[in-house]
């Protein structure tokens, strides 16, 4: 290496202080067993020339065992500071100087004098070696908001590997519970590059050498900024509390810069906690109906449950609570949610690019958490609504390792009901409840476990002689296992089953029960490995059994002249296999590309039914049916499934992303109402009916501005379906043994543009959407009898062009917000009758195409107030009152309207659901 | 019971106001685009007679009549290679020029070519197996909305194993008794005004007993359909037919209902079931999906025409059943004439601020009304007693509606053939 004459002194003084430091022949003899360092090292000071120069609280209580004769002394120093963050440095043959973190060097780096414009010579071989030899400089000039915050030396800078970028781990967790924080962001803000926790509250992050200024960055959970200088990989842990001022604020996303940096299109986290300012009917939190208000998600209309995603069927949703499948998890026709808002921690909800993991339905999935208990200490979380109370609880088990959360919840409105003084309602009812409970025990570093059990149950009656009633039940367990820094993996086995029955007591002697159920039963295994800078695989394969009672009937009393009649119960087997590759090609470019293949099969025993070709199926057709013994393989589907998307980063905070997504679908819902009835059907793909397959392409653009103060995204999207349901008009679905008789499949085809503007923090802070989208369904075919609107496209049911939501919280102190919610959607699509004819001595309607006109403009506006309780430390619980209005306008949305021939003419009517502002008191407490 | 369907509504409505505030109101509507579809009325039973079809165009809900098809060339062809040909009786109205029945188990086919010359036709129709009907029985009871009233049922059994799909249509009579009829009238002698002398109404015996006692008569409108699948032994018990409120006249003093069970095809049923499904709601939250329902009946010129209607192959039987008020409700009151009869007016002969000319006989000047005389004009009322209070020439006759002593209005006063008191 040559260099230029003057700055020859400064580096012979360095070589000679590396002769020296090579060159100690002092010999020491040591045998400490579990010693302080602190008195090994004054034993070494005895025992020779040597003096050692340090801080105190450097070494602490650090123990060191080691048994020496006659050894070198660097030998000896090498094994005492071997495992801790210490480097020593020879000076002179008498002092032995520590430090911390760094390394003292004897000999500059490559490029340390180009920056003064110095010339330098270089030899290719030098290049390489010092290029692994950056130490690592902070500069000392530091603005004062960064000298206020507190820095963080991580691991012990070695000379021999030396990387280009350090690996830091940790976990977040909450001082005051001790649990973990999950979906945090941590930013780097110098290096714009940031990771988020994972549901353990654990992250892991690649950082260049030196200074990083960390930003931890999560709704109701204080900002902490560090600065890290990292030396090597090591650990660190966040210790942080609630931050009660943001607790108010009305933020969906927690993840700061997801929005731009995320590969993937089409996502959105809901965190139901953030959802509690929120008006919603009759004051239940609600996640599901916020997420309606979100550009893309609709549904149609109040009291109709089940979600319309990107112009999707409401039977195109996959409910995942905890890895299991909930089929509806709605209470009293959609209206509450069935999910116990304090045990839910949040949804993370795909509705355009779909991880590679998930499949099975076409339109979205919505893959819901509940919260991981308190390990620390028994806490819980209750409130008394005008419609339900609500209790959880969380009960450390074993300190630090695990926790129980029971939660439940029960409507009193059938007491409601009862109680008021109005005979005909008396043998009406309404009532639901649910409940859930999960089990989370973290084994070790390495493996934790998380039990989940839920089960949901609605029952009402509208006339007094027939009960319905469904419910949910779910059961889960995940157990996660990190086979090393690089490998990990999940295996998740879950059991489902949804069930309806109507009891039917009347007068006369025809008294029955009917009854429906689905249940499945899943087996998945996950694994993630992280290859390098540039991969991380994701990869799995799962197995599903399906076990169908597509319907009985049977008498319930003695006289009943009901006969037991039960549709033979379907079952089949869907598996599949993923891979995908989350590629980062430095900060501008990322790839996601997944590719999901699912093949299903139905089972025996079963009858199939034969039609002749080239003929509409009905019951003429009919030509015969074979029979399928148990197990045998009545009919396979199957075909490969893209998950490919990309990013591409014009800056930090302003990308552009794209995507393709293909699924498949084998169960299907069999409805012939309008909107979604409880007493809707699942049915199996058979050989008479075939999988939903789809494909979308999207592209958006997303920009963050002030900081990521405001948040704005883009995006389009176009879909294409095949083979999705619909019924020839006046089907029977229930108890129908030839049920693909009246079943059709047609094409469907959806597009939109969506746009939203956020706001995640601040005095106001919220969100403004507006979705431009089409639905459009086609049933075309050579037989008029399976033709639709003449083979032609229509708008579907929830086909709504313009949406528009808005919903804004402001903070007046820390004690008292206000917020408010606005919805506008186009009135959606309704056959109506546009005239009449006689037939059999009646006057009967005549209707136009399906969905030839639209029922009038919705639109609503709720307000509420949030007042949260003092923080005093000392008071039992924390509380939060809620006192919203829905509907402040009293408007009457219709929600549907029918036409009834009665007394010989035909009246028209409309029903909505809620039509006079709708004001409520919702007490919480925490304790 | 399409009485209990609207009830539901309201029940629901009920309910949901007070729970969460829900409601169901009625609304105007509009609709434009009216295409005036081929609507077909057909329906061939065993019975020996002129089978009629009726052939008209669906119409806008403005119009209240019916648009008639005419002009056109109808027939049933059957198997057997006999066609049935039917001309126009009256507009729309077609009937077969011979006396033929339907046998069960051929098969029908009906054609149809328009005076445009449009043809269609219907699928090839079996006729289904014919059951008798059952007995009909009377049961009192409470129906499901706490009214006390009377219910018609019937049972069908030995069906064999095949399922069975029936509709039922029905026609009731019933006695209505007029509750003041008077065996005098009144009559008007004169009534011109300012011609010298003052108006004058007299009374005058009926001589018969017309209008005393009516035979009054409804059809079903509503579609009623059972079938034995899901059912024990494949066999109908207990089907309630019909349900009367006690509190209805018509159950008053003798009632009579003739039920006519069709058996359908499986199809025809499920055909009806559709037309009922359109034309009730159940319930607030689900509606079912309306559209153009498809019958059996498709045009052979051009496959995209729509054709409203059903041609049903279905053997007929019936049975009729009389029964008095006091079988069922001995010594209860007879429920409420359908007007009031209790409050008896007394209408002025000559009305206020009557005033002639002075001068021209027969020339009013003033208000020259007489409302007595007006409203026996108009048939409005009846005579029910002289007013015998001093100094009331002007109002000389207690009167009441029409209907308290004219029965006539209610139904008609011959008695049916059938009727057997």
């Amino acid at each position: 290496m040559k260099m230029k004459n003057s700055l020859l002194p400064v580096l012979t003084l360095l070589c000679c202080s590396l002769l020296f430091a090579q060159n100690v022949t002092e010999k020491v003899s040591l045998s400490f067993a579990d010693a302080k360092i602190e008195d090994v090292l004054k034993s070494i000071e005895q025992q020779t020339s040597y003096q050692f120069y340090y801080v105190d609280s450097w070494l602490a209580d650090e123990t060191v065992t080691l048994d020496y004769q006659d050894a070198a002394l660097p030998e000896v120093l090498d094994q005492i500071f071997q495992g801790t963050l210490l480097n020593y440095y020879i000076l002179n043959n008498e002092k032995i100087i520590l430090t911390q973190n760094n390394i003292i060097y004897d000999e500059l780096p490559n490029g340390f004098f180009e920056k003064s414009g110095q010339e330098t010579t270089q030899v290719g071989a030098a290049e390489e070696t010092t290029k692994a030899l950056n130490p690592v400089f902070f500069p000392e000039q530091q603005s004062r908001l960064q000298s206020r915050i507190e820095t963080v030396r991580i691991g012990k800078e070695t000379l021999d590997t030396q990387k280009r970028r350090y690996k830091l781990t940790g976990i977040v967790t909450d001082a005051k519970t001790g649990k973990p924080i999950s979906d945090l962001s941590l930013v780097v803000r110098n290096h714009g590059i940031g990771t988020v926790t994972d549901q353990n509250g654990f992250y892991e992050i690649e950082l260049p050498p030196g200074e990083n200024l960390f930003e931890t960055k999560a709704l109701g959970i204080e900002t902490q900024r560090k600065r890290v200088i990292i030396y090597n990989d090591g650990t660190l842990n966040f210790n942080l509390s609630e931050n009660i001022e943001q607790l108010d604020e009305v933020v969906v996303e927690a993840d700061k810069a997801k929005n731009v940096e995320e590969e993937i299109t089409g996502s959105t986290t809901i965190e139901s906690e953030q959802t509690k300012d929120i008006p919603m009917v009759l004051g239940e939190r609600n996640i599901l109906s916020v997420a309606t208000q979100l550009p893309g998600i609709t549904n149609a209309g109040e009291g109709a449950s089940g979600l319309n995603v990107r112009g999707g069927k409401t039977d195109q949703n996959l409910f995942l609570l905890d890895e299991g499948v909930v089929y509806n998890p709605t209470h009293f026709f959609g209206i509450f949610q069935a999910l116990n808002p304090f045990a839910t921690k949040g949804v993370d909800i795909y509705k355009g690019n779909v991880p590679a993991e998930f499949g099975g339905r076409l339109s979205s999935v919505f893959d819901i958490t509940t919260i991981d208990g308190n390990k620390e200490e028994f806490s819980g979380e209750a409130s008394i609504g005008p419609v339900t109370g609500n209790l959880m609880l969380e009960i450390p088990i074993v300190k630090e390792k695990s926790s129980l959360v029971i939660g439940g919840r029960g409507a009193y409105s059938d007491w409601i009901l009862q109680s008021l003084d109005e005979e005909s309602l008396n043998n009406s009812s309404a009532s639901f409840y649910d409940v859930v409970a999960n089990y989370t025990h973290k084994i070790n570093k390495n493996n934790q476990i998380k039990a989940t059990g839920y089960y949901s149950d609605d029952s009402f009656s509208i006339t007094s002689d027939s009960l319905f009633g469904y419910s949910n039940r779910m059961f889960s367990i995940n157990w996660n296992h990190k086979f090393n820094e690089k490998n990990s993996g999940a295996l998740a086995v879950s059991n489902s089953r949804y069930a309806f029955d109507i009891d039917f007591d009347g007068q006369a002697n025809n008294d029955f029960l009917l009854g429906y159920s689905v249940e499945e039963t899943e087996a998945k295994l996950k694994f993630k490995y992280v290859m390098n800078d540039t991969h991380t695989f994701d990869y799995g394969v799962a197995a599903k059994l399906y076990n169908v009672n597509p319907g009985f009937i049977q008498p319930t009393s003695n006289e009943s002249i009901i006969s037991p009649f039960e549709v033979p119960e379907d079952r089949a087997l869907e598996g599949a296999i993923y891979i995908s590759d989350n590629i980062t090609l430095g900060d501008k470019v990322g790839i996601s590309a997944g590719i999901r293949y699912s093949y299903y099969t139905a089972l025996g025993p079963s009858t199939q039914r034969i039609y002749a070709d080239g003929q509409p199926r009905n019951q003429a057709t009919l030509i015969g049916s074979s029979e399928f013994d148990s197990n045998e393989t009545v009919e396979t589907y199957g075909g490969p499934e893209f998950r490919v998307s990309g990013r591409y980063s014009f800056t930090p905070d302003f990308s552009v992303k794209a995507g393709f997504n293909s699924m498949y679908q084998y169960i299907h819902t069999l409805s012939n109402t309008t909107t979604v009835s409880p007493i809707d059907t699942w049915k199996l793909s058979d050989s008479n009916i075939r999988p939903q397959r789809s494909n979308q392409f999207s592209l958006g653009l997303f920009k963050n501005f002030e900081d990521d103060l405001y948040e704005l995204s883009v995006e389009g999207y176009y879909k294409m379906a095949e083979d999705v349901l619909d019924f020839k008009t006046g089907a029977q679905l229930l108890l129908n043994n030839n049920i693909e008789q009246e079943v059709l499949q047609g094409e469907g085809r959806a597009y939109g543009v969506e746009v939203l503007l956020r706001k995640n923090s601040g005095k106001l802070n919220g969100w403004l959407g507006y979705t431009y989208s089409r639905s459009l369904i086609k049933f075309d075919s050579e037989f008029s009898e399976e033709r639709i609107n003449g083979g032609n496209y229509f708008p579907s049911n929830f086909d709504k062009p313009h949406d528009v939501s808005l919903v804004a919280n402001y903070k007046f102190t820390t004690r008292y917000s206000a917020s408010m919610n606005f919805a506008y959607q186009t009135g959606r699509p309704v056959t109506y009758p546009i005239g009449q004819y006689n037939f059999n001595n009646s006057e009967y309607v005549f209707y136009s195409n399906r969905n030839e006109f639209r029922i009038p403009d919705y639109f609503r506006l709720d307000i509420g107030i949030n007042i949260e309780g003092n923080h005093k430390i000392k008071k039992f619980a924390h509380s939060f009152w809620n006192i919203s209005v829905y509907n402040v306008l009293g408007r009457a949305n219709p929600y549907s309207v029918f036409f009834v021939s009665e007394d010989g003419g035909v009246k028209a009517f409309k029903s909505s659901i809620f039509a006079i502002p709708i004001p409520s008191i919702t007490y919480n407490f925490k304790f | 019971m399409r009485n209990n369907k609207s009830f539901h509504i309201v029940l629901g409505c009920m309910i949901a106001l007070l729970v969460i505030g829900s409601c169901i109101e009625t609304f105007e509507f509009e609709t434009q685009d009216f295409e005036g579809v081929l609507v077909v009325d057909a329906r061939l039973t065993d019975e020996v007679k002129q089978h009629q079809i009726l052939l008209s165009r669906a119409r806008p809900f403005e119009q209240d009549t019916i648009t008639p098809i005419r002009n056109a060339q109808v027939s049933i062809v059957e198997n057997s290679g006999t066609t049935y040909f039917f001309e126009e009786d009256t507009p729309g109205h077609y009937i077969s020029t011979t006396l033929f029945s339907g046998t069960p188990g051929n098969v029908y086919q009906l054609k149809i070519i328009t005076s445009e010359g449009a043809s269609f036709s219907s699928t090839k129709e079996t006729m289904p197996e014919k059951v008798p009907i059952g007995d009909l029985e009377i049961k009192r009871e409470t129906n499901d909305f706490g009214e006390d009233g009377v219910a018609i049922v019937l049972g069908n059994k030995s069906l064999g194993n095949a399922p069975r799909y029936f509709r039922y249509d029905y026609e009731e009579n019933y006695e209505i008794r007029a509750p003041k009829w008077d065996p005098f009238k009144m009559v008007i002698i004169d009534s011109i005004p300012c011609d010298g002398d003052a108006y004058e109404v007299d009374i005058a015996p009926k001589n018969s007993n017309k209008g005393r006692i009516c035979y009054g008569k409804r059809r079903s409108t509503r579609i009623i359909l059972t079938a034995t699948d899901n059912l024990q032994n494949n066999e109908i018990s207990e089907f309630e037919v019909q349900f009367v409120a006690r509190e209805n006249y018509i159950l008053s003093h003798r009632y009579s209902i003739l039920v006519h069970q069709y058996t359908q095809s499986v199809d025809a049923h499920s055909y009806y079931q559709g037309l009922e499904a359109f034309s009730v709601s159940e319930s607030v939250f689900s509606e079912t999906q309306p559209g153009f329902l498809t019958g059996n009946i498709f045009s052979e010129t051009d496959s995209e025409q729509n054709v409203i209607g059903y041609f049903e192959t279905a053997p007929v039987s019936s049975q009729r059943i009389f029964f008095n008020y006091d079988d069922l409700f001995p010594g209860e009151p007879l429920p409420e004439y359908p007007i009031s009869c209790e409050f008896l007016g007394n209408p002025d002969l000559i009305g206020p601020g009557y005033h002639c000319s002075d001068g021209a006989v027969g020339f009013c000047d003033g208000s020259c009304t007489s409302p007595l005389i007006d409203l026996i004009q108009s048939d409005q009322i009846v005579f029910a007693g002289e007013n015998e209070a001093e100094f009331s020439f002007n109002n000389p006759y207690f009167v009441l509606p029409k209907p308290c002593g004219d029965c006539t209005v209610y139904g008609s006063d011959i008695k049916p053939d059938f009727w057997i008191d």
